[in-house]
C-alpha cells in the first residue's frame, strides 16, 4: 500500500542558553491514504512543532533535521520553490482560530480559488465548480451566497468549515489539523468532528489534540506523544481499553467520566520535563508508579508500537 | 466561545537567566552617571571661577594652557561656566520632569480608571494640554512670578505633563481591562489600592521611558527659553543663556557656543540612549519564545 | 438557600441595540452543595455568575445573600459579601499579577480586609499555600515564574484566604493539560468536603460538571432552559437542547458517536433573538407551536425545570462507564 506521508527520525530543536534543546525527539510514523491519525500530547509533547514542521513553517529560529516524505518529495530537505509547491497542495493545514488563519480582507471564494489556481492548471470558470462543490462537500448552507463573505461575517463554526474547505480543495494527500475545534463551542465542535471524520474525502488526516476523547471520536489510530517522543500507538479501540504506556493509562484514568460510581480521578503526579531539561532514561520515568532503576539508565527505544520497559498487561479500569 | 488553548514556550521554560543588561543601559547609565557627579560636585571641576570676570582677558580663543573653552565676551571662562551650568540644567531637567511626571499621572491614571462623565472631562482636559502651546505658559509664569529656578522648572513641569498623561492614560485603559484587576475588585479591593498595587507597578517601566524622553525634550525646551529670555535670569551660566550670549560673537568668538553646545548634545544623548535601554529591557523581559 | 437570585435580568446596551444576557434567571445555591451552570456562548452563563458575584447591578430583579437582599448595595456595604462569595477565573494567565510574589497575591484580600501586619499575612499565606499542595518556600517567588497548574492552585489559595462560604469558579481547569486538570479537580473536591464551601461551577465540560456536581443549570440565550439533579439531568434530559449537549461531547467509544443528535447551524445572536421558544430554529424536534409561543419554566414533579412543550422527546445516547 503506499503512503500517504513517512516521518522518518525528525527532529526538531531550538536554540537556549545551554545549546539547541530537542522538541521532537526523533519521531518515526507512517500515514496510509485515508487513515486518520489522532496525535495526542499535553504540553512540551512537541505534537505541534511536528505539525508545523511537516509542512516546514515551524518557526525560524527552529532546527529542522530528518525525514518527511511526501509522494517522493522530502519536505524537510527540499529547496523552498519545491516545499512551495507540495503546501496546500499535497499537504495542508488546518489550525485552532480560523480567524487569524484566513486572510480577512478576502472573500471566502476568492481565497479557495486562488489555492486552487495557484497548484492547478484551471480556468476561472472551472475554478468557481470547484469551490462551490468543496464548500457544499464541508456542509456550508447556502454556498453560493456564503461564498462571497468575509471570514469575520462567518460564525466560528462556519468559518473552520471554509478552513476545511481550503484544506481540501487541491485534494492533498495528507491534512493536518491543530486542535480545529478548541476554540468552538461544544455543539458545533460536534459537527466539526463528524467532518473531520466522514468528510476528508481520500485525504489521510493527523489530528493534533490534547484531548484524548477528540481524538478517540474522529480518528482510527491513536499517537501517544510525550515529552518530544512517541511513546505509544495503535488502534482507537485498542488504545482505550488495553493501554500499554504508564502514560497513556495515566491519561486515560485522568478524564472524568460518565460514572454513575464517581470514581475518584487519578492524576498523573507532577509535570513533564521543561524542553532543555537533561533527563537520563526515559522521560517519563518520574512520574510513572512502574518505573525501576533501568527505567532511569536509559532512553526505551520505540518497538512494537511502544517505547516502555514496562508495558502494562490488563484493561484499563 | 471557548478560549483558544495557548501553549507557550516561555523564555522561563527554555531555562537560564536573560541575557544581562544591553550595552545602552550601561553606556548611558555611565554618562548620567558622570554628569550628575559633576552636578554635584560642580566647585571641584572649575578651572577657575566662572563668575570671575577680567575683561582683559575677554574674546580668548581655546587654548591647553589658558582657556580650556576660550573666554567669553566678560572674559569669563567658558568651560567653568559650562560646568556651572550643570547644576542648573540637569536640575531644571529633573525636576521639571518630576513636576510633570506627577501631573501627569494622575491626570491620566484618574481619566482611564473612571467611567464615562469623568473620563470625557478628563481626556478633554488632557487633550487641550497636549494643544497648548508652551510660550504662552512661559510667558504667563514670568510675568506673575517673575524669572528664576523655580519658576523655570515649575514652566516646563506645566508643558510636559500632557505628553505624560495621553500615554498613561492609554497604558492604564489596558491595564484596567486585566482580570487580576477585576478579581482585585471582586475581592473588595478599593480602587485606590488598586491602582498603587496593580496599575502603578506596571506602568514602571512606560513610566521610566517616558521620563527619559521628557528629560531630554525639557532640556531643550530650557535652552529655548533661555535663549528666548524667558528662563533663567540674565548672566546666570545656564546653557541655554550661554547659547544666547554667543549669538552675537558667532564668527567672531564661535567656541562660545561649543561648551554649552556639547554639553546639550551629550546629555540629551544619554537621555535618550537610557530611554531606548529600558525600552529594549522591558520588551525583552516580557518576551515570550515561539 | 445561601445565594439566590429572583428574576434576575442583565441588559447591556450595545450599538447594535439591546443585549438581554441574563433573562428573568431563579437561580439558587444551598450551603454545601456544587451547582454548574452549562451553556455555550451566548447562554449568559459567564454574565450570570459575575452577576452572582454582584460584579455590577442587575438590570432588573434581586440577588440574596444569606437572605439579605444585596442587588443594589453600595461598595462598602459589600464588603462583608465579597469575604464569603468568592471566585477563580478561567486563565490563570491573566488572574494573577504577574509582578507581584505569591505571598503579596494571596495576601492581598486579607490585607484589604483584616489589614495586620505583613508577617502575619505571610504566615497566613503559607498556609494556605500548603493546603494547596504547594510547598511554602515559593512565598517569595513572582507569580511569572509558575506553571498554569500552580498558578491555579494559588488562584484557590488567594480565593480560600478569606474563609468563603461560595466559591464561584468560571472554567477553573480547561486552559491546563489534562493530567493538570485533575490535580486541580481532586484538590477542589478535598477543600470542598474539609470546609463545606458551596460551588458554583460554571463550565462547557460536560464531564467535568457530570463528575463535579450536584445540580446543573442549562442557560441557551440568557434563560435557564433546564434543572435538576446532575445524575437525572444527564441520564435523562428532558430539553432537546440539553440532549444534544450532551450528544456533543467527544465520545470515548462508538455507540455515543453513531446516533450523534446535530443542531442546525450556530447559536443565534442575543441582540436578534427568535421568536416563540428561543431555541426553535435549531431544534430538531420543533413543530409550529414552538415559533409562536414560549415555552415558560414548568416545575416537573421530582424538583426538575424544563422550559420546552415536548420534554423528553430527544435523548442522546451516552454510555455510562458503569451504573450505580
Amino acid at each position: 500500500m503506499s503512503k500517504a506521508v513517512e516521518i522518518i527520525d525528525l527532529q526538531v530543536s531550538f536554540p537556549t542558553p545551554v545549546g539547541y534543546s530537542a522538541v521532537v525527539r526523533g519521531i518515526n510514523l507512517t500515514i496510509y491514504p485515508g487513515e486518520r491519525v489522532g496525535i495526542v500530547g499535553e504540553s512540551g509533547s512537541g505534537k505541534t512543532m511536528l505539525g508545523l514542521s511537516m509542512l516546514g513553517i515551524q518557526p525560524s529560529s527552529a532546527k529542522v533535521s530528518g525525514q518527511v516524505i511526501i509522494g517522493d518529495i522530502d519536505m524537510v530537505n527540499a529547496p523552498d520553490a519545491t516545499a512551495r509547491k507540495l503546501r496546500g497542495n499535497y499537504i495542508s493545514m488546518i489550525f485552532q482560530e480560523p480567524l487569524t488563519s484566513l486572510n480577512p480582507v478576502r472573500t471566502v471564494a476568492s481565497q479557495l480559488s486562488e489555492s486552487l489556481r495557484r497548484h492547478n492548471q484551471i480556468s476561472k470558470k472551472d475554478a468557481q465548480i470547484r469551490v462551490l462543490e468543496v464548500l457544499t462537500a464541508v456542509g456550508v448552507p447556502a454556498p453560493k451566497e456564503r461564498m462571497n463573505s468575509y471570514p469575520h461575517q462567518l460564525s466560528g463554526g462556519l468559518r473552520q468549515r471554509v478552513m476545511i474547505a481550503l484544506a481540501l480543495i487541491n485534494r492533498p494527500a495528507l491534512v493536518v489539523a491543530d486542535e480545529p475545534t478548541t476554540a468552538l463551542d461544544a455543539t458545533i465542535q460536534a459537527q466539526i468532528l463528524d467532518l473531520l471524520r466522514s468528510g476528508m474525502g481520500d485525504a489521510a488526516l493527523m489530528l493534533i489534540t490534547h484531548d484524548l476523547a477528540v481524538a478517540a471520536d474522529v480518528c482510527n489510530r491513536i499517537v501517544v506523544m510525550y515529552a518530544g517522543n512517541i511513546v505509544e500507538q495503535g488502534p482507537v479501540a485498542e488504545i482505550l481499553s488495553n493501554p500499554r504506556h504508564p502514560y497513556t493509562r495515566g491519561l486515560l484514568a485522568a478524564i472524568p467520566k460518565f460514572d454513575q460510581a464517581r470514581p475518584a480521578l487519578n492524576p498523573i503526579p507532577g509535570a513533564p520535563p521543561t524542553i532543555s531539561e537533561v533527563v537520563p532514561g526515559c522521560r517519563f520515568a518520574s512520574r510513572c508508579s512502574y518505573a525501576d532503576s533501568q527505567c532511569t539508565l536509559s532512553e526505551p527505544v520505540f518497538a512494537d508500537n511502544i517505547a516502555c520497559f514496562h508495558p502494562v498487561v490488563g484493561v484499563a479500569k | 466561545m471557548k478560549k483558544p488553548i495557548v501553549w507557550p514556550i516561555t523564555r522561563r521554560e527554555i531555562g537560564g537567566k536573560g541575557h544581562s543588561s544591553p550595552i545602552m543601559l550601561k553606556v548611558s547609565a555611565f554618562i548620567l552617571g558622570t554628569l550628575f557627579i559633576i552636578a554635584l560636585f560642580q566647585p571641584f571641576f572649575y578651572r577657575v571661577d566662572p563668575a570671575a570676570l577680567d575683561l582683559s582677558l575677554r574674546l580668548q580663543s581655546p587654548s591647553l594652557s589658558g582657556a580650556w573653552l576660550g573666554t567669553d565676551a566678560l572674559g569669563q571662562d567658558v568651560y567653568s561656566r559650562v560646568i556651572a551650568g550643570f547644576r542648573w540644567s540637569l536640575g531644571i531637567g529633573t525636576i521639571g520632569t518630576l513636576i510633570g511626571g506627577l501631573i501627569g499621572i494622575s491626570l491620566g491614571v484618574s481619566a482611564a480608571w473612571n467611567r464615562k462623565r469623568l473620563r470625557t472631562f478628563l481626556s478633554r482636559v488632557i487633550d487641550i494640554g497636549i494643544s497648548f502651546p508652551y510660550l504662552i505658559i512661559a510667558v504667563t509664569i514670568v510675568t506673575v512670578v517673575g524669572r528664576g529656578f523655580w519658576s523655570l522648572a515649575l514652566t516646563l513641569g506645566l508643558v510636559s505633563w500632557p505628553t505624560i498623561a495621553r500615554v498613561v492614560y492609554a497604558e492604564t485603559l489596558t491595564l484596567r481591562e486585566r482580570e487580576y484587576v477585576t478579581a482585585a475588585r471582586l475581592f473588595g479591593i478599593g480602587s485606590l489600592r488598586s491602582i498603587f498595587s496593580h496599575i502603578l507597578p506596571a506602568l514602571r517601566p512606560t513610566i521610566q521611558v517616558v521620563a527619559a524622553f521628557t528629560f531630554a525634550e525639557l532640556l531643550i525646551a530650557e535652552s529655548g527659553l533661555s535663549f528666548l529670555g524667558l528662563g533663567a535670569p540674565l548672566g546666570t551660566p545656564t546653557w541655554g543663556n550661554m547659547l544666547n550670549e554667543s549669538r552675537t560673537y558667532m564668527a567672531s568668538a564661535p567656541w562660545m557656543m561649543f561648551g554649552p553646545v556639547i554639553a546639550i548634545i551629550v546629555t540629551i544623548f544619554a537621555a535618550n540612549l537610557l530611554g531606548e535601554g529600558l525600552n529594549a529591557r522591558e520588551r525583552s523581559r516580557s518576551g515570550r519564545v515561539s | 438557600m445561601i445565594l439566590n437570585t429572583v428574576n434576575l435580568s442583565v441588559t447591556f446596551k450595545v450599538p447594535a441595540g439591546l443585549l438581554r444576557a441574563v433573562d428573568s434567571v431563579n437561580f439558587h445555591v444551598n450551603a454545601g452543595e456544587t451547582v454548574a451552570i452549562v451553556g455555550e456562548s451566548g447562554s449568559g452563563k459567564t454574565t450570570l455568575a459575575l452577576s452572582l458575584m454582584r460584579s455590577n447591578p442587575p438590570t432588573s430583579g434581586e440577588i440574596f445573600f444569606e437572605d439579605q437582599d444585596i442587588t443594589h448595595l453600595s461598595e462598602k456595604a459589600l464588603k462583608d459579601f465579597r469575604k464569603k462569595v468568592q471566585m477563580v477565573f478561567q486563565d490563570p494567565y491573566s488572574s494573577l499579577d504577574p509582578r507581584m510574589t505569591v505571598g503579596q497575591v494571596i495576601g492581598e484580600p486579607l490585607r484589604a480586609h483584616f489589614g495586620g501586619s505583613a508577617r502575619e499575612r505571610n504566615t497566613r499565606a503559607a498556609e494556605l499555600l500548603v493546603s494547596v499542595g504547594l510547598s511554602a518556600d515559593l512565598l517569595n517567588r513572582r507569580a511569572s515564574q509558575f506553571s498554569g497548574g500552580q498558578r491555579q492552585r494559588i488562584a484557590i489559595a488567594r480565593a480560600l484566604a478569606l474563609d468563603p462560604k461560595v466559591l464561584v469558579a468560571d472554567e477553573p481547569v480547561s486552559a491546563l493539560d489534562v493530567s493538570t486538570q485533575a490535580q486541580i479537580v481532586n484538590l477542589l473536591q478535598n477543600i470542598q468536603e474539609e470546609r463545606n464551601i458551596s460551588y458554583i461551577l460554571v463550565s462547557h465540560d460536560l464531564r467535568l460538571v457530570y463528575h463535579l456536581a450536584t445540580r446543573v443549570v442549562v442557560m441557551y440565550l440568557g434563560k435557564v432552559i433546564e434543572e435538576g439533579a446532575c445524575d437525572d439531568v444527564v441520564a435523562n434530559p428532558q430539553h432537546p437542547y440539553t440532549a444534544a449537549l450532551l450528544s456533543a461531547v467527544p465520545a470515548l467509544d462508538e455507540a455515543s458517536r453513531r446516533d450523534r443528535i446535530v443542531l442546525n447551524g450556530a447559536p443565534p445572536s442575543p441582540i436578534d433573538r427568535p421568536t416563540g421558544c428561543s431555541f426553535h430554529p435549531r431544534c430538531p424536534i420543533a413543530r409550529p407551536k414552538c415559533s409562536n409561543q414560549t415555552p415558560e419554566l414548568k416545575i416537573l414533579p421530582n424538583g426538575r425545570k424544563v422550559a420546552c412543550f415536548y420534554p423528553g422527546e430527544l435523548q442522546p445516547h451516552i454510555t455510562f462507564t458503569s451504573q450505580k
